[in-house]
């Protein structure tokens, strides 16, 4: 059980809480064909003195472990505690201690620097408990397992299930973490988690990287480590005994834990006693037994993962939901970003992001237009606009100061023809209407408005910065007239430049008042020029 | 736009920068400072140019200095340098504005960038290649994921399109290039506009 409490603290997500605590559920009911080892109970119950809050579900879980006598003169004498790491050793000790309570607990247990902090103030005795426990316990997995007779290939693929699930849910939270473009703070999270945990730095270190090189170069590794996750446990034939059993009994998330310290040696990361000894027993042992052993390995199917409850199984779907999941964390951060992005759903948050990208890049033209000053041809200006806006046009909002500088001088004839395409849909239909005028990146608004706006231009010398949807009125204009009747009045200016956007006014025939009056309808929706 | 004007501007900016953008922005301080440089050699290069080509040029050095400042950290900024560099009469302009930094981004290091995303990507793009074969040979009725899959595709091609360099990057790079280009755009927009603001109080100074 201690092996699993350290990936279990290293896993904070809550939907896998779900399937672990079915797992735990699945177990216990296994655990209790077992016999009980007071011994066993004994020794592991001095382990949690220190951590009261998960005695009793440990307790509980403990004691639905067979138990197995303490064997001298231990064969697996590498499995004592690796004197290289005390530190590790002592923090995976007190971490796994505190994740021992079992998956329900170990999710309600904060990630990260607290618990591992707390559980390394208490070390030290803890240690000599250690070879105790990983040896009865690992002669109790074999014993289990050659009483359930499980397929080794089970096994093994519920070991691969649970490592990249491990890692996932590590990587997810890496990425998040990296995807705000704080790779300290990722690497922080890293560092307090990943004493322990050997392969967390890898999928931290690839939400973190910010160059997409590194996150492909360990996607790719990770990939590696996936496949040979499989050949390890099936080398040496005792040991894979040994290591099936082992994880047989455990929670399935615990042999992620024990994949991932099979790969300590290969990754060359820390080897953190997660799972202690017996872990460091078959770390050792299985280099050595992988080369002999390779043979074995290649025999057994690697693509039997035993469903979780509502998972697919082979690995391409794995791979597929590690793609998913990577996915999903881009895009939200991409969420934070873009405005208007509550949607959840992967096409319309696409279909956000472009128009946002497109929006901002029809700015940047246009502020580098204006910045000019002089007089500009507008045809192309238009032209540009109604194949760039057509979807830009709802993001006028994030505009906060207006563009200026400009004299736009609309053709009369490009005027005239917007002006009766646009009559011709406003008697069918309003929205369309708008839709159209947006399309051209032209916006409705009150005459009122339309001309406040110009009297208040043609006062000023300069153009006023910061104004948006500024009209040029025409001299011509007949906006004066007809509102019994759509009018339609398209606005130029002569006179000091000044800043404008061309501006369609229009006045329904629902208003059959003077000038100026408009009903809601005609509100200005400015849109984006 | 002149020379004189092009230095009162900077000297405005240089003050007020730091108050307007009071936002996290460094990185926008320093794009100000690196437009306004490329604007400088932009106006010395040429004296005769048109409406669009001045535009063109102001575009272009924007987004050139826009590039080089996040040239360590993004695909996309390569691309836009690349594509300048194609291009025959924004070259000098380009490598003027680039100066010393000419050296390290140019071809060597960029191909390695982006050949080592190609061939991810075409990794990718072959084992999608497969699985769409095989799930082709079963008949599917028409359900709503795969519309779903549709409409994700047609909207990450048109988003690649968006992205300077996206055709050849794989989909978690260009959602992740996305959003470096959209914070790197907005940091110009406000750039640009703070200069707009500048450049109209010295227009009415003089005056």
């Amino acid at each position: 059980m201690q092996p699993s409490s350290r990936e279990m603290q290293g896993i904070s997500i809550a939907a896998r809480m779900n399937q672990s605590q079915i797992a735990v559920q699945e177990l216990q009911n296994n655990g209790q064909q077992q016999i009980a080892n007071s011994q066993m109970h004994q020794v592991q119950g001095s382990h949690y003195d220190h951590h009261p809050s998960q005695d009793d579900f440990l307790e509980q879980m403990l004691s639905n472990i067979p138990s197995w006598p303490e064997l001298p003169g231990n064969p697996k004498s590498p499995w004592d505690l690796n004197p290289q790491n005390p530190n590790g050793t002592a923090a995976s000790n007190n971490g796994s201690a505190i994740a021992n309570g079992g998956s329900q607990k170990l999710f309600n247990i904060a990630i990260g620097a607290s618990s591992n902090k707390s559980s390394e103030d208490q070390s030290g005795s803890e240690n000599l408990h250690y070879p105790f426990d990983e040896s009865t316990l690992l002669a109790s997995r074999l014993r289990q397992h050659q009483i359930s007779g499980n397929s080794p290939t089970g096994k093994a693929a519920m070991m691969l299930q649970q490592q990249l699930l491990l890692s996932r849910g590590v990587g997810g939270g890496g990425g998040g973490g990296g995807m705000a473009r704080s790779p300290t703070s990722a690497s922080g999270g890293a560092a307090s988690l990943g004493g322990e945990h050997g392969l967390l730095p890898l999928p931290l270190t690839l939400g973190s990287g910010d160059s997409s090189d590194s996150r492909l170069l360990v996607d790719r590794s990770r990939d590696d480590v996936v496949d040979g996750s499989f050949k390890s446990p099936t080398g040496e034939g005792p040991i894979q005994g040994l290591f099936n059993g082992f994880t047989g009994s455990l929670p399935r998330t615990a042999q992620a834990a024990n994949q991932q310290h099979f790969h300590h040696p290969q990754n060359g990361s820390i080897s953190t006693q997660s799972f202690g000894a017996p872990a460091t027993g078959m770390n050792q042992a299985t280099p050595a037994a992988g080369a002999n052993g390779a043979g074995n390995g290649q025999g057994q199917p690697r693509q039997r993962v035993r469903a979780r409850r509502g998972q697919a199984t082979d690995p391409h779907s794995i791979a597929e939901r590690l793609r998913r999941e990577r996915i999903a964390e881009r895009m939200k951060a991409l969420q934070e970003l873009v405005p208007n992005a509550n949607k959840t759903d992967k096409a319309s948050m696409l279909d956000e992001i472009i128009d946002y990208v497109k929006f901002l890049q029809l700015q940047v033209k246009v502020l580098s237009m204006s910045r000019l000053g002089g007089a500009t041809a507008v045809a192309p200006m238009v032209a540009d606009m109604s194949s760039d806006a057509a979807g830009g046009g709802g993001a006028g909002g994030g505009i906060g100061r207006g563009v200026n500088g400009n004299q736009m001088t609309p053709t009369n004839d490009s005027i005239s023809v917007t002006e009766h395409q646009v009559a011709k849909l406003m008697e069918e239909d309003m929205g369309s209407a708008m839709q159209y005028l947006q399309g051209k990146g032209l916006c409705l608004m009150p005459i009122s408005l339309a001309t406040a706006i110009s009297t208040a231009t043609c006062h000023s010398r300069n153009p006023p910065s910061g104004s948006s949807a500024l009209a040029h009125l025409n001299a011509n204009n007949n906006n004066g007239s007809g509102n019994n009747h759509p009018l339609l009045s398209s606005s130029n200016v002569d006179g000091p430049p000044s800043p404008s956007l061309s501006v369609l006014t229009v006045q329904s025939a629902n208003m059959g008042n003077g000038a100026g009056d408009t009903s809601v309808k005609d509100a200005t929706s400015v849109s984006k020029p | 736009m002149n020379r004189r004007w092009i230095t009162k501007t900077t000297h405005l900016c240089n003050i007020s920068v730091p108050f307007a953008m009071r936002a996290p922005s460094t990185f926008k301080q320093e794009l100000l400072k690196r437009w306004l440089q490329g604007l400088q050699l932009c106006v010395s290069s040429s004296k005769e140019m048109n409406f669009l080509e001045r535009k063109k040029a102001i575009k272009l050095s924007a987004d050139v200095v826009m590039a080089s400042a996040r040239a360590g950290k993004s695909y996309w900024s390569y691309a836009i340098i690349s594509n300048a560099l194609k291009q025959e009469e924004s070259k000098t302009l380009v490598r003027n504005i680039l100066g010393t930094e000419f050296e390290k981004l140019t071809k060597p290091g960029m191909e390695a960038f982006t050949s080592h995303k190609r061939v991810t990507s075409r990794s990718i793009l072959r084992r999608s290649y497969i699985s769409c074969r095989i799930k082709k040979i079963a008949p599917k009725r028409v359900q709503a994921s795969s519309i779903a899959k549709r409409l994700v595709k047609k909207r990450t091609k048109v988003l690649r399109g968006l992205i300077p360099g996206g055709e050849s990057i794989d989909e978690f790079s260009l959602l992740e290039e996305s959003l470096d280009y959209i914070l790197s755009l907005k940091a110009q927009v406000d750039v640009m506009q703070c200069l707009i603001e500048v450049s109209e109080l010295l227009k009415d100074k003089s005056y």
